[in-house]
């Protein structure tokens, strides 16, 4: 029989090494804006209390450097996750353990549920990330309360995190906002040509920003196949919102919210979220091969005309034309226009 | 009944350095770890000052504190509670007292999360290493303040406090 130490059973036992586990709590998306935290799969992480997995590591602030190659990444310290385990289920002990936990979860979900979907390539161009860092503090100087997740493009490929005053969802632990974020990460790939021509100083499109957040909004709304997943209430996209007004590159949010109020429209008519996301990955391909053709003259508000394409080619509905001329009464070329 | 001893032991010990044993109440503010940052909350809390020997003192602390988070997806929230044990050093000016130590700690939080999709409880227990220094002085009688900023560091991270204290003494010097 073997002997067991008592001493270092006791000292086991007070480190909490011997909880297993094969969940984790997260911020679960119940669809209409509802979350709940909830137990769920503990996947892509191989370590929980770390916070690192297929997706990339979480790291606390870091630094944004520029160098004579251009921008790079100075990687911040580890995270380190305090926890308890209650019936095979990890539960942190504070909240910025669970917004963590769940913004990776989310991460996770969005890259599986497009890599079955034909999009692999894109993922593992995406995937791991440089970092998924809380507090780089050069970066939360810009930010107002209402953020608290975002993506840093510019060839560095990162997701931030910091603390919001929100006093509903975390909105890293968001799952709408999440896929926003993401969906820039996206945006990167599919439309890295363009990325890098403004980049290197000679940009194709006068503002690639209102495109960038109304895809990034796209497919927040149509991966999870709901309008409200964004928590903004102005930036439901069932409003009427049309480029009426739009005032120029000042706000990308407002014409943003008119394309992706557009591919809610065409989702409606459709009946099918998964159709619409692929016709608008398709249009926003459609947009770069034209911007890289077009003498560098592009506007964003083309993306609505090739968004209509595109749409138009699989959704035989009269009613994605008057959708079409609500959203963008300035624009002329489609629909008997 | 070894534990009786020593405490005996010490009491022993307190008679001889003719300082009475201190007990007093903390209202301190501390800047907690969490996964990401550190989080403010105030932290009231208890402590025993026994003299081993002139200006060297055994001191017990205890504080309580909360953090959480509330919202419509659920309620998450920690109960931390720490417990030390520091060998004090003190140097004394007329009636005004510096002291430093260091010693054990132990953090022990109780956390929970409920939501409609389940309570979840559990737990942890931190060892650490505390370290405090302050200034304290006579409010004349067998009353005493203190000031003192400390910290608590542990595998996760550290703890950084501060607090005011009021003490008293149970026997006279």
């Amino acid at each position: 029989m073997t002997r067991v130490n008592p001493l270092l059973l006791a000292l086991v036992v007070l480190l909490g090494c011997t909880d297993l586990f094969d969940e984790h709590l997260a911020y679960e998306y119940l669809g209409e804006g509802i979350h709940q935290v909830s137990p769920v799969q503990t996947r892509a992480l191989t370590d929980t209390v770390h916070v690192d997995g297929e997706l990339g590591t979480a790291s606390l602030g870091g630094r944004l450097l520029q160098t004579s190659d251009g921008l790079s990444w100075q990687e911040g310290a580890k995270v380190t996750l305090d926890y308890v385990v209650d019936d095979g289920v990890f539960v942190p002990v504070d909240d910025q353990g669970l917004v963590l936990l769940s913004f990776y979860h989310h991460l996770a979900d969005i890259r599986d549920d497009l890599s079955g979907r034909g999009w692999q390539s894109d993922m593992d161009a995406i995937f791991p990330v440089t970092a998924i860092t809380w507090t780089p503090e050069q970066l939360v100087g810009a930010a107002t309360p209402v953020e608290n997740a975002a993506y840093l493009s510019g060839g560095i490929n990162a997701f931030i995190l910091y603390e919001d005053a929100n006093n509903n969802i975390p909105l890293g632990a968001h799952a709408g906002v999440v896929r926003h974020e993401f969906g820039h990460a996206w945006f990167q790939v599919l439309m890295e040509p363009i990325v890098d021509l403004a980049l290197n100083g000679t940009p194709a499109v006068e503002d690639l920003r209102a495109v960038n957040e109304g895809f990034a909004d796209m497919v927040a709304i149509l991966s999870l196949n709901d309008p409200l997943a964004i928590p903004f209430a102005e930036r439901n996209p069932r409003l009427a919102h049309t480029t009426d007004g739009y005032q120029g590159v000042d706000d990308p949010y407002s014409l943003g919210v008119v394309f992706a109020g557009f591919a809610w429209d065409a989702r409606t008519l459709s009946g099918d979220a998964e159709l619409t996301l692929e016709l608008t990955v398709a249009a926003l391909e459609d947009f770069r091969e034209f911007l890289l053709t077009a003498d560098n003259d592009g506007t964003p508000q083309q993306f609505g005309l090739m968004l209509y394409d595109r749409y138009a080619s699989e959704i035989s509905d009269f009613r994605l034309c008057q959708a079409w001329r609500i959203r963008f009464p300035d624009l002329v070329g489609r629909c008997g226009r | 009944m070894r534990s009786l001893a020593a405490a005996l032991g010490l009491a022993m010990c307190s008679q001889a350095t003719a300082e009475p044993v201190r007990i007093g109440v903390d209202l301190g503010a501390t800047a907690v770890q969490k996964a990401a940052s550190h989080a403010p909350i105030v932290t009231p809390g208890l402590h025993v000052d026994i003299p081993l020997r002139p200006r060297l003192s055994l001191g017990f602390q205890t504080t309580i504190g909360r953090f959480g988070e509330s919202n419509p997806g659920g309620d998450q929230v920690t109960t931390p509670v720490r417990l030390s044990a520091t060998v004090d050093g003190r140097v004394l000016r007329q009636t005004l007292g510096v002291y430093g130590g260091i010693g054990p700690a132990l953090r022990v939080l109780p956390t929970r999360v409920t939501s409609d999709g389940g309570a979840f409880s559990g737990t942890r227990l931190r060892p650490g290493l505390r370290v405090r220094t302050g200034v304290s002085g006579d409010f004349g009688g067998r009353w005493q303040w203190g000031v003192g900023v400390g910290a608590v560091a542990d595998t996760v991270g550290v703890d950084w406090d501060s607090l005011v204290s009021v003490s008293f003494a149970l026997g006279r010097s």
